[in-house]
């Protein structure tokens, strides 16, 4: 899988402007306080209310409403609130630099979520190096932390799904399970569970200090406030970036660097995610569900990976789909049988071995795979190889008849 | 009210009573499992399949189906 990009170095981490959330770090607690004042207590209503008017979404994926999910809980008996940083998707470093460089914030906002819901249990799930390293000596700095509970998240996709994360709490497999009722219903131990992204709670803990006309100060009506995005592939500086909501893809490029040489494609929202071809009319694309509705395609977990034009769509996309396949978790039937398929198929018409059959089997395969798991790894997945052959329709045109659109603008295969 | 079919992924193994009692909302994909005809993950029961639903519900094996109720 050499094609495949790995996780991007957090020293290359450098924020650009808007810097909220890189503002205090590798500070201690006394410093970070000094620069950002003191964690405010707020009550279970005002905090829900305060995310609602902020407009701010889940910067985990899944986009959900943070006012609306904080509400859902409020009144609840003896809620579990936990912290989500296991980032199973390896094109994402954000919540990585987050936990690394400045864990005082994500823990400002676990804190401050645990006391507006009144939860009695705390938990910050996260990779171990992280909860052993930054996590535990931030932690000790700290006289308002004893509850949080560390939990080490297995480096594994599906390990940050909602339900995984329930699972691993309770001392099972890091593994998805069925779906309903939700997790903020039913989840640790049969109780109500917060279950929030790392950067959304630090989106928190500068929200309950700053307030809601600071935090829209950033961003769009659409996407209120900034965003943490993990620019890599042909850039010349691949990183983690601050920019603020509804960004084009330009900016996000440019904030790393610019192109590092001609880009044909940019995968926005990760492995899940969809492919923008990159043209005259798309550069100027906000990174917004609206305005990437047309490519399938959503910001997600802010993953934005440039691909040159040298390297073949393709076999980027065959690629992919294998890693996500070889990443199901072997519990649905469909998945575990229709993830392997698919990989196997987009993998013959990369090499140039496919004939028409195979597209025609893998528009077969596609929907036996679609909505049909306890997760959305599925979906997910079917979703790239849509978008794979969709976007690399001439390339794959020309795969058939044995050629490779990359390999004819000179690269070596 | 309408009912909807609910698959618990993870319990089911394809064992088939489902697709058997309920042949115009479900097919069987390439490994044995019940594949919704409408495309619809979780597809609505029709009237006229309630009781063979609801017999699918109780017989499954694996318990794996579960009808959803959704205000109509």
């Amino acid at each position: 899988m050499s094609s495949r990009i790995g996780r991007t170095p957090v020293s290359a981490v450098a924020a650009a402007t808007p810097a909220r959330l890189l503002m205090t770090t590798d500070c201690d607690h006394q410093e970070h306080e000094a620069v950002l004042g003191p964690l405010p207590r707020l009550g279970g209503q005002e905090l829900a209310e305060l995310a609602a008017q902020a407009g701010l979404t889940g910067r985990g994926g899944a986009a959900f409403p943070t006012g609306r999910k904080l509400a859902s809980l409020l009144g609840s008996r003896r809620p579990v609130v936990v912290g989500n940083g296991a980032e199973g998707e390896p094109a994402s470093s954000k919540d990585h630099l987050l936990l690394a460089r400045a864990p005082h914030l994500v823990l400002d906002g676990l804190l401050l979520a645990a006391f507006a819901l009144s939860a009695d249990q705390v938990y910050l799930y996260a990779p171990d190096e992280l909860l052993r390293g930054p996590v535990r000596a931030a932690l000790a700095q700290r006289p308002d932390s004893g509850a949080v509970r560390l939990v080490a998240a297995p480096e594994a996709f599906v390990s940050g799904q909602e339900t995984a994360v329930v699972a691993a709490i309770e001392g099972r497999p890091a593994r998805p399970r069925s779906a309903p009722p939700p997790t903020r219903v039913h989840g640790v131990g049969g109780r109500p569970t917060l279950v929030q992204n790392v950067e959304t709670l630090a989106q928190l803990a500068l929200l309950a200090r700053f307030g809601v006309e600071w935090f829209r100060r950033a961003g769009t009506d659409e996407d209120t406030g900034t965003r943490l995005h993990t620019v890599s592939g042909a850039v010349r500086r691949p990183g983690v970036y601050e920019l603020a909501g509804g960004a084009t893809l330009e900016s996000a490029l440019a904030a790393a660097g610019g192109p590092a040489e001609e880009i044909q494609a940019v995968l926005v929202g990760g492995y899940h995610g969809g492919w923008v071809p990159w043209a005259d009319s798309t550069r100027a694309l906000p990174l917004s569900r609206s305005a990437l509705r047309d490519y399938d395609a959503a910001p997600g977990a802010g993953v934005v990976i440039a691909l040159s034009a040298r390297r073949c769509g393709v076999r980027a996309g065959a690629d992919i789909t294998a890693y996500l396949a070889g990443e199901n978790a072997g519990q649905c039937g469909p998945c575990r049988n229709g993830l392997p398929d698919l990989a196997a198929l987009l993998d013959e018409l990369a090499n140039g071995t496919a004939t028409l059959r195979t597209v025609a089997e893998l528009e077969r395969v596609l929907p036996m795979v679609d909505g049909r798991g306890a997760c959305s790894h599925p979906s997910g997945t079917a979703r790239q190889v849509r978008s794979t052959l969709r976007t690399f329709a001439a390339d794959v045109d020309r795969h058939l008849s044995g050629g490779c659109l990359a390999t004819e603008k000179g690269r070596i295969r | 009210m309408t009912q909807r079919l609910h698959v618990d992924w993870i319990r089911c193994r394809g064992r088939g009573i489902c697709y058997e009692l309920l042949p115009d909302l479900l097919d069987v994909d390439d490994w044995g499992y019940p594949l919704s005809r409408t495309g619809d993950a979780h597809p609505v029961v029709p009237d006229a399949s309630a009781v063979d639903a609801e017999t699918a519900v109780h017989d499954c094996p694996r318990l794996a189906l579960r009808l959803l109720d959704e205000p109509s």
